[in-house]
């Protein structure tokens, strides 16, 4: 008979240890306090007020979490048991999501004004979310992962059918639930299946488990599969990325503009985390996985992309396309296709971000204008944003001297390095395609329209975020040593591959 | 590998073996006299009066919803109650910290009418 009880537990969790741990996650811990005062706020003040106390409640918190993992750089450490980690490649995960987190809010809060939607709540999604992707960010076990995942997913389903009157809005809402739903049952199916055959969730401790036998484990092979199936919906690669293009044209702007980014930055922390970091023995594996999904995401989205006009549509597809120079890094492995990865991932972040930002700010009281032909003359009526639209196209199509084309470069660079050069030669190939396309919306800004009668006027805060997210695509570009120095710092150091 | 879930299989072809059998023998060597009653749709015992498949209000979905959550989290309590020798003080004050989030979160269904049926 076994008595449950008559366990003695020698481990003890002491107030110093407490200290230690709750400080390698401070980054996760200041989005949650923000998001709890958010809403305590919100139940007290008066409507008028609400809004723009949550705006700034949220801006303070995200700026706190920026601070709080600046500190942490060259001095985390794993924490609560190795659940959590604060190494700089989470740290460097952190910092992108705070800066996406402050430039979602600048760029939603006329947004959401004009058009009546509740304003509160949306910041406290938009934290829950960010809150989401740093835990992924900083995860270090199959289970701290899936449980990043979940919440960063149940924020974005609920945003994507923020406005509640837009049939598509809520159409996106169910279709994103319903995707997001599959793909993370995949991924938890695929984490038991490694944790089946492995023993472990702890990722470093999956490292070390492999061995000669491991390239033959079924349940091992069979739970890569299934991840990289789960991973492959949340990039929106293909062939998992029908959802995209509908969910990114039915939720609100500011929230496809957020999750864009956020989405698609968290998925590939995850990606290099567990693939990359997890499974270094099986890479040969994965990377064959990678490969097929990396070759088809740039062929469909690119070619999908030249049909699209709706912009949001077209910016979906290129997304799918995006993904898949992405994965060419991830393939390539080593310090230098992680740091690709890495810098890849932040150059999204401006010039991406900053085209549907544009977008936000064109959005009518009634609903999102994005049809291609809404971009008619943007330069005339107000040459800011069509000049910084024409470079976020510029930058997103590859063209030097912009941070988009360093971006690739480094990615393909890494790519022929590591003996990956037909996939580089097809991506290059599909970047040329994709030229067209993002040309053909930057003929609409610069065509003449009859009476530029329209000027656009533009909210200071996310005309401020548009210009900042313009100059750092352009200056990261002429300047990337910066950047890719902060991503190679990121790298995270693989045992057993010599990636250097 | 795989040898290690074959215990699992035998347990798995057991089980279908016996519920298999019993039900067989019931129904082999069971006495069988039906009636009326016995024939009917068994349903908790109370004679149907309409059919199941008509429209539920969807606010029974969300209060069910609101009821899984703080389902969940009550089971939280347990494994925290087992161990609680020792996570000491700061097990306590951590699961003050849990149980402020859950009424933050409580506080503002409230107020936001989420209680209320109409």
């Amino acid at each position: 008979m076994v008595l449950i009880a008559a366990a003695t537990y020698s481990v003890s969790y002491s107030a110093d240890q407490a200290w230690s741990d709750l400080q390698q996650v401070s980054p996760i811990a200041a989005v949650v306090v923000a998001l709890l005062v958010a809403m305590v706020l919100d139940l007290v003040l008066p409507r008028r007020a609400q809004g723009p106390v949550s705006a700034a409640i949220t801006v303070i918190g995200l700026l706190a979490s920026l601070v709080a993992a600046l500190l942490l750089i060259d001095r985390g450490h794993t924490a609560y048991y190795q659940f959590a980690v604060a190494d700089n490649f989470a740290v460097f995960f952190d910092v992108l999501f705070a800066v996406l987190g402050i430039l979602a809010v600048a760029v939603s809060h006329a947004y959401l004004a004009r058009r009546n939607f509740l304003q509160a709540e949306f910041y406290v999604l938009l934290l829950a979310a960010t809150a989401g992707q740093m835990v992924i960010a900083q995860a270090n076990s199959l289970v701290s992962i899936f449980l990043g995942l979940e919440l960063l997913s149940i924020a974005l389903y609920v945003m994507s059918g923020f406005a509640r009157q837009d049939f598509r809005s809520q159409e996106a809402a169910v279709k994103y639930l319903l995707m997001g739903g599959f793909a993370s049952a995949f991924v938890l199916y695929g984490m038991a299946l490694v944790y089946g055959a492995t023993g472990t969730t702890l990722i470093p401790a999956i490292a070390k488990s492999l061995g000669p036998g491991s390239s033959t484990n079924a349940l091992l092979l069979l739970g890569i599969l299934l991840m990289g199936v789960g991973f492959a919906f949340k990039v929106s690669a293909a062939p998992f990325q029908m959802w995209t293009p509908d969910v990114y044209e039915g939720a609100p702007m500011p929230v496809t503009a957020f999750m864009s980014v956020g989405t698609k930055a968290a998925a590939f922390a995850m990606i290099v985390r567990v693939f990359a970091t997890g499974l270094p023995g099986l890479s040969g594996e994965w990377a064959a996985l990678l490969a097929f999904v990396a070759a088809a995401s740039m062929i469909v989205g690119n070619l999908a992309a030249i049909a699209q006009s709706s912009v949001k549509r077209l910016l979906a597809y290129s997304g799918i396309a995006q993904a898949g120079y992405v994965l060419v890094g991830v393939i390539a492995g080593g310090a230098d296709g992680q740091a690709s990865v890495l810098f890849y991932l932040a150059a999204y972040l401006v010039m991406n971000f900053g085209a549907f930002a544009i977008m936000v700010v064109l959005a009518g009281p009634d609903g999102d204008r994005d049809r291609i032909g809404d971009l008619d003359g943007l330069v005339y009526r107000n040459p800011v944003l069509g000049v910084l639209m024409t470079v976020f196209m510029l930058s997103l199509a590859g063209f030097p001297p912009s941070v988009g084309f360093m971006g690739k470069f480094f990615l393909f660079a890494a790519g022929v390095h590591h003996g990956f050069t037909w996939l580089v030669v097809l991506a290059v190939l599909m970047s040329v395609v994709s030229v067209y396309y993002y040309f053909r919306v930057v003929i609409h800004i610069w065509t003449p329209v009859e009476a530029a009668e329209r000027r656009l006027r533009l909210p200071a805060a996310a005309g401020l975020a548009i210009v900042a997210a313009g100059v750092l695509s352009v200056a990261l570009g002429i300047v990337p040593a910066a950047l890719f120095g902060l991503a190679q710092a990121g790298a995270v150091p693989v045992a057993g591959l010599g990636g250097g | 590998m795989i040898s290690d879930y074959v215990p699992l299989l035998i347990f798995l072809v057991i089980s279908f073996l016996v519920v298999g059998a019993l039900v067989t023998a019931s129904f082999l060597i069971g006495p069988s006299k039906p009636n009326q009653r016995k024939l009917q749709v068994y349903e908790s015992g109370i004679v149907p009066t309409t059919p199941a498949r008509h429209r539920l209000s969807v606010r029974f979905y969300l209060t069910a919803m609101l009821f899984i959550i703080f389902d969940v989290e009550a089971v939280f309590f347990y494994p925290w109650a087992v161990l609680l020798h020792v996570l000491r003080w700061y097990g306590i004050a951590e699961m003050f910290v849990f149980m402020l989030v859950l009424l933050v979160a409580l506080a503002h269904i409230w107020r936001k009418g989420g209680l209320e049926w109409e």
